[in-house]
């Protein structure tokens, strides 16, 4: 799998959107999203910010104010158009002809592909049943310039215990970066949630990127945000477009975090489902990866029927082929009436 | 045709089983039930059997389906979406022939006759609405208890700038949602002992309180009572400011003590408030329009063999604040 190419000979297979079956909103169960959408005060702060909008408009203020929360400083983030778009910054700094980069097997597809993209080899490491295998990822990485570690990891839904992060990155040569994708971090319960900012302050090598297209639900709004040395920070901010989030993603983004109760509720929205249909997946016999996230990924017995009796409700799943998972589909945690939908056509399809 | 139903028996078991439903007549539609919701007052008939005119009973009053026979008279055409009005009005009194939507005998569906918690039901067409295309049928399926919120704030004469709102289950949180909307600006409070209800009403940005009668000095201009708990009401009236509303919505034989010189002196206007009138397509309406404002509230949704024992749960310790069912 793991290929070196030139800038100009890059072969890579772009990234396909989840997709939908129907007009019916809540039946895409394909991307991730959040089944609740942005908080209501998010979606007036918006509206009433709308006549502003022929100003350019920086992260500066967003950037104070979410370093306060975090008990970082300003110069140790970096706020980004999703947060993928801290992948393809790293990949644009860090990585040439001749690089190396390690991810899991599967991966999360973006990292592979800003990796390829600039030219780097990616070696994937198998998961452990759906586990990132930590002892080969920290072997893998001795020559390697960047180690891809989402936690929990997309498409397993599986997170590494916060006690194994440390000792791994103690393993990790100070050349080689890790870049711990918190994409799902709020989904963990709060005593599994790594000690992101004592991992930093021991670590300059770790770069920490986080989402509030999950949690907050404003994955069409592109905001994100990487935490680092405010030497790494500074020399990703150099390379990055000038208004890298738009004006009303910010003014957004800046709502969502005021909302803390509407994350919380719509994390433990997704709990109750998830807990729900994953006692399903257990009474069924299925194979599955027990998720820390707003999905989860399992494994049909008779694939075909699966997504045919979903598909007649409305629902579109990932099929897993999209993500190095043959024969699996993902399918995110969506509201409680999707979620029955999702178990009753399990039934029908043979399954339940 | 025989449907599968749940029958809730005069002992208040309530089981999955069959019931005979007639082919439609006259104006009449047939309306294969896609989901139903519990309320409040269904808990309240499970835990008393009260209102129930004929045994056993088949509740369920929040209906969203597809028209699947009509008859001949029909005002809805197979295939139609449709929400079902819970009331049923006598049409046989004086009010009833001009306007049954004021009707003093009104009834309601599933406890006059058989409701929604079965596959299909029979209504007349008037007790029919039409759900614009587009909208999801467990988003139409709020539009009956969103009716009740709306008639209860139909009562306020201002813009409140401090509300208190009792229980924050279907109907409170209903009610917070729709106060937050038409009054963006005002703050509003919650008393909630129920975590998993509390947690959206901090979802929408509320203080909340554990109990109503511990929510502090604050004096509101709106408080409403929608939890029914033992002398719910008189902790309403004690928390009401100078010339406040206070609306009664809680179904509830729990008594209140109310101090009657705390109403004078503080001019307090006390409401009781039922059901609803003609909001219903204006609940529609704002469903169609904004309907991730109101599914926040369905917290679990059940298939028709699952239903019985997830009531019974819920009769023990609430725990859901929208319940629906899919028949
Ligand atoms: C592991 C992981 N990282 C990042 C993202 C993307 O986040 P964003 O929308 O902020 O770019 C996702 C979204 O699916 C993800 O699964
Ligand atoms: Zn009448």
């Amino acid at each position: 799998m793991s290929q070196t190419a030139s800038t100009d000979e890059v072969t890579v297979r772009p990234y396909s959107p989840g997709g939908a079956v129907s007009d019916e909103p809540s039946g895409k169960l394909s991307s991730n999203e959040s089944a609740l959408g942005p908080a209501p005060a998010v979606v007036r702060a918006v509206r009433d910010a709308v006549p502003d909008f022929h100003h350019y408009r920086t992260s500066e203020e967003f950037r104070a104010g979410l370093a306060e929360d975090l008990g970082v400083t300003p110069e140790q983030l970096l706020i980004t158009n999703g947060s993928d778009e801290s992948c393809y910054l790293v990949a644009f700094v860090h990585l040439g002809a001749g690089a190396t980069v390690v991810t899991s097997d599967p991966p999360y597809r973006i990292d592979e592909i800003v990796s390829r993209i600039n030219g780097a080899a990616v070696v994937p490491v198998p998961l452990k049943d759906g586990a990132h295998d930590l002892d080969r990822l920290a072997a893998e990485a001795q020559d390697a310039a960047i180690v891809w570690l989402p936690t929990p990891h997309n498409p397993s839904g599986i997170a590494v215990p916060p006690a194994r992060l440390g000792p791994f990155l103690d393993r990790v040569p100070a050349t080689c970066l890790v870049v711990l994708d918190e994409a799902y971090r709020p989904f963990l319960p709060p005593e599994r949630r790594p000690d992101a900012l004592e991992l930093l302050r021991r670590h300059p090598n770790l770069l920490i990127q986080r989402s509030l297209s999950k949690s907050h639900g404003l994955a069409g709004f592109r905001v994100g945000y990487l935490i680092g040395s405010a030497a790494q920070i500074a020399r990703l901010d150099a390379v990055r477009a000038p208004f890298n989030v738009n004006a009303a993603a910010l003014v957004a983004a800046g709502a969502a975090l005021r909302e803390r109760g509407w994350s919380d509720y719509t994390v433990a929205r997704v709990r109750d489902e998830r807990a729900r249909f994953e006692a399903f997946l257990d009474a069924g016999g299925f194979t599955y990866w027990p998720s820390d996230t707003n999905f989860v990924s399992f494994r049909p017995r008779d694939h075909e029927a699966t997504v045919d009796a979903l598909a007649k409700r409305g629902i579109a799943v990932r099929d897993g082929s999209d993500l190095g998972l043959d024969g699996w589909l993902r399918v995110t945690v969506g509201s409680a009436p999707r979620m029955l939908l999702v178990r009753e056509a399990l039934i029908e399809a043979g399954e339940g | 045709m025989r449907v599968p139903a749940t029958l809730l028996e005069r002992d208040l078991t309530m089981t999955l089983g069959e019931r005979e439903i007639d082919g439609p007549t006259g104006d009449a539609v047939l309306v294969k039930v896609e989901w139903a919701g519990l309320c409040g007052s269904d808990l309240h008939v499970l835990r008393s059997g009260v209102w129930v005119e004929e045994w056993p009973a088949t509740l369920g009053h929040e209906v969203f389906g597809e028209v699947v026979e009509a008859g001949p008279d029909a005002a809805f055409a197979v295939g139609d979406r449709v929400v079902l009005d819970s009331r049923v009005p006598c049409l046989d009194c004086e009010q009833c022939e001009k306007d049954p939507d004021f009707c003093p005998n009104i009834t309601f569906l599933g406890e006059s006759r058989p409701g929604g918690f079965a596959t299909h039901v029979l209504v007349p067409s008037r007790s029919a609405h039409a759900v614009p295309a587009g909208v999801q049928g467990e988003d139409a399926v709020l539009a009956e208890p969103l009716a009740v919120a709306f008639h209860a704030l139909g009562h306020l004469e201002g813009a409140p700038r401090r509300a208190l709102v009792l229980g924050h289950g279907p109907i409170g949180a209903l009610i917070h949602i729709e106060l937050r909307r038409r009054f963006p600006d005002a703050t509003v409070a919650v008393a909630e002992p129920n975590p998993r209800r509390a947690a959206l009403a901090e979802a929408l940005g509320a203080t909340v309180h554990e109990s109503g009668a511990a929510t502090g000095a604050e004096r509101y201009d709106l408080v409403v009572e929608a939890a029914g708990y033992p002398n719910a009401l008189g902790d309403a009236v004690k928390a009401a400011g100078e010339r406040a509303t206070v609306l009664a919505v809680a179904i509830s034989e729990a008594e209140s003590r109310i101090r009657p010189l705390d109403l004078v002196e503080g001019r307090i206007r006390l409401i009781g408030v039922n059901a609803f009138l003609t909001e219903l397509p204006e609940a529609i309406a704002a469903i169609a329009s904004e309907p991730w404002r109101y599914r926040p509230v369905v917290t679990r949704a059940v298939s028709l063999a699952e239903f019985p024992p997830a009531v019974a749960e819920e009769l023990r310790d609430p725990q859901a604040i929208k319940l629906l069912v899919r028949p």
